[in-house]
């Protein structure tokens, strides 16, 4: 393969491993060079929570589906946090190696593409790490009270969160190779995303059809998991069953980002129109 | 298409066909235009081999087919013996690409960290691309410069980069798409030298509408226009097609507005022409280029034609033919 004897390559999991690490790297290198998207990160969501806080203080709803106001919107605005970190981070992968230039380079690479957003994606997750603890502060500033039984049920339910927000920025990846504007279907779903998954109002108070459509959102599930364990003090026992349907409905997007991936890559490149920007 | 036709040859494109469908406002059509029509060639295992042609000639696309990034609508290639289209992957394994453009590079990086981020793309380990990164940052002469983000760098040095960046896996085969296009003359040279240094290890395939660079550095060369290979050999042959002809240059001092294409047109239409051209200097002069068998007849004639539209001639210069000129012969129209 190579003309130079000392070159050694990774094996296929290895390889995969380093372009993922390699990328979340240099994404989290390209993201903090920006002191301005340092200061504007934890600020978008803390913003966001106060204004929905004050909202709900407003129309005289210090309790919201058996518990306070602040905590439940705490816990929302950690799925907001998630959702926007991820997807946009995760879907908007390809849309941004277009920017650059270099998304010729990197499709001509024999890496994995999934490797890569996923790369992406975990960055994007490190990058909303200082918004949470802000949110944390304000929310306990605002009166959120924690009632913890099962601290492995808070990190499953976290995890499940991420996850979940990954999986469908996945399969949002495909739509940016397929369209040089993938980001204004994102965009436009962002909101209802928010509002469906439960995010900002109980999904027990949407209405029917509403409530039906979310349940294939995996974050609609694991945030009532996340509130159940932090808010509520349920266990790893009392949340599995939105454990599993989060799971569920994550490897439908991954196996609809994985198809969607080959397939647009294949039409991509019979319109000739990958590395258009 | 034999397997030792394949191994002679690191590429070969049979009857390379591609059609762009036009685009219309939204999903309409307009129609198609055929970019690539029915190229074949082989590049020799171990030289330099330039694809030459004017802007829109169908290059690019010939070596987008070539490196997989863009699929043929008929026809087939082969590159290090692994077909394009069902060998996707290998094919990729064995190319360096260096497509044209400013962009391609991450520009908040260092040029050390492109060159370790790509070489991870590519599988290497760490060790292979620390040692890789530091050989192909001396091939460029960027070492100096490793440290510092690329968004510095001048245009001469991210091309250089680029060369860099397609050599970090040390593939047996290299696709340069204009590598020299907008450089300075002395950053041009530079890399010029970098891209002859790389044979007889590799094997490169070059487009670049610099003829004199093609003359420099590549063994053989196909001219390709309209979509169509319109003359091949090595430098030397092509030039041979006008071996016999002559090249006259008449530089005018004066604008000439509307004139200058009836001028063009008499002055291709005299006895003996196998093609005229005419440019506009940066001076604001205007040249007219000829090629032609008798340079003293032709001259005559011309002269007579520019006295006849009242135009006074500055300078004339008769030389030996260039590949432009075998373009200008074979096409009937200039390069540019």
């Amino acid at each position: 393969m190579s003309a130079h004897p000392g070159v050694r390559y990774l094996s296929p999991a290895g390889h995969w491993w380093a372009t993922m690490t390699a990328t979340l790297r240099s994404q989290l290198f390209i993201d903090t060079t920006y002191l301005i998207s340092i200061i504007r990160q934890p600020l978008g969501g803390a913003i966001f929570f106060l204004l929905m806080w004050i909202t709900y203080q407003a129309s005289g709803q210090s309790v919201v589906a058996g518990t306070s106001a602040a905590g439940f919107l705490l816990i929302g605005q950690v799925g907001v946090e998630a959702w926007g970190s991820t997807i946009w981070a995760s879907g908007y992968a390809i849309q941004h190696e277009r920017s650059l230039g270099t998304i010729g380079a990197l499709f001509l690479s024999p890496a994995s593409r999934v490797a890569v957003i996923l790369g992406y994606g975990v960055s994007g997750f490190l990058w909303s790490l200082p918004s949470l603890l802000v949110l944390l502060i304000l929310g306990l500033i605002a009166g959120a009270r924690f009632a913890v039984a099962d601290p492995l049920a808070v990190l499953a339910a976290l995890v499940a969160v991420y996850g979940g927000s990954l999986a469908v920025g996945f399969a949002f990846a495909s739509a940016f190779i397929l369209s040089r504007r993938g980001n204004l279907i994102a965009n436009a779903l962002q909101t209802p995303i928010h509002l469906l998954a439960g995010f900002l109002v109980p999904r027990s108070s949407l209405p029917e059809v509403f409530q039906a459509i979310s349940n294939v959102i995996p974050a609609a599930h694991s945030i009532d998991a996340l509130r159940a364990s932090t808010l509520n003090g349920a266990s790893l026992g009392d949340i599995w069953p939105s454990l599993a349907a989060t799971l569920a409905t994550s490897l439908g997007f991954v196996v609809i980002g994985a198809w969607g991936l080959r397939r647009v890559e294949f039409a991509a490149r019979r319109s000739g129109s990958l590395e258009l920007y | 298409m034999t397997s030792s036709h394949q191994q002679a040859n690191a590429i070969v494109a049979e009857r390379l066909h591609r059609v762009y469908a036009k685009k219309g406002r939204w999903l309409r059509s307009q129609g198609e235009v055929v970019a690539v029509e029915e190229i074949s060639f082989a590049v020799p295992t171990g030289t330099i081999f330039g694809l030459l042609g004017p802007n829109g000639a169908g290059k690019t696309t010939t070596i987008k087919m070539l490196s997989t990034l863009l699929l043929p609508t008929s026809g087939s290639a082969t590159v290090g013996g692994h077909d394009i289209v069902r060998d996707e992957r290998q094919v990729r394994r064995q190319l360096g690409v260096v497509l044209g453009g400013d962009r391609g590079l991450y520009d908040k990086l260092s040029a050390r960290d492109n060159l370790v981020y790509f070489g991870t793309l590519y599988g290497m380990d760490a060790p292979s691309i620390k040692r890789r990164a530091n050989e192909v940052l001396e091939l460029v002469k960027l070492q100096d410069r490793a440290a510092e983000r690329v968004e510095g760098f001048s245009r001469g040095m991210k091309q250089r980069l680029h060369l860099a960046k397609s050599l970090i896996h040390d593939p047996p085969i290299l696709i340069l798409d204009e590598p020299t296009i907008g450089l300075d003359p002395n950053a041009a040279v530079d890399l010029r030298e970098a891209i002859a240094a790389l044979v007889p290890d590799h094997t490169v395939l070059l487009t670049t509408h610099y003829m004199h660079e093609a003359d420099l550095l590549c063994r053989e060369i196909a001219i390709v226009d309209h979509g169509r290979i319109v003359a091949r050999g090595t430098p030397r042959e092509v030039k041979g097609l006008v071996a016999e002809d002559r090249r006259i240059e008449i530089t005018i001092n004066q604008a000439l507005d509307g004139t200058a294409a009836t001028i063009e047109r008499e002055i291709a239409t005299l006895p003996g022409v196998r093609g005229a051209s005419r440019e506009v200097l940066e001076t604001g002069e205007t040249r007219f280029t000829i090629l032609c068998a008798e340079p003293t007849l032709t001259l005559d004639g011309a002269l007579a034609a520019l006295r006849a539209h009242g135009v006074a001639v500055s300078a004339v210069e008769v030389a030996e033919p260039t590949l432009e000129d075998a373009f200008l012969a074979i096409t009937g129209r200039s390069f540019e």
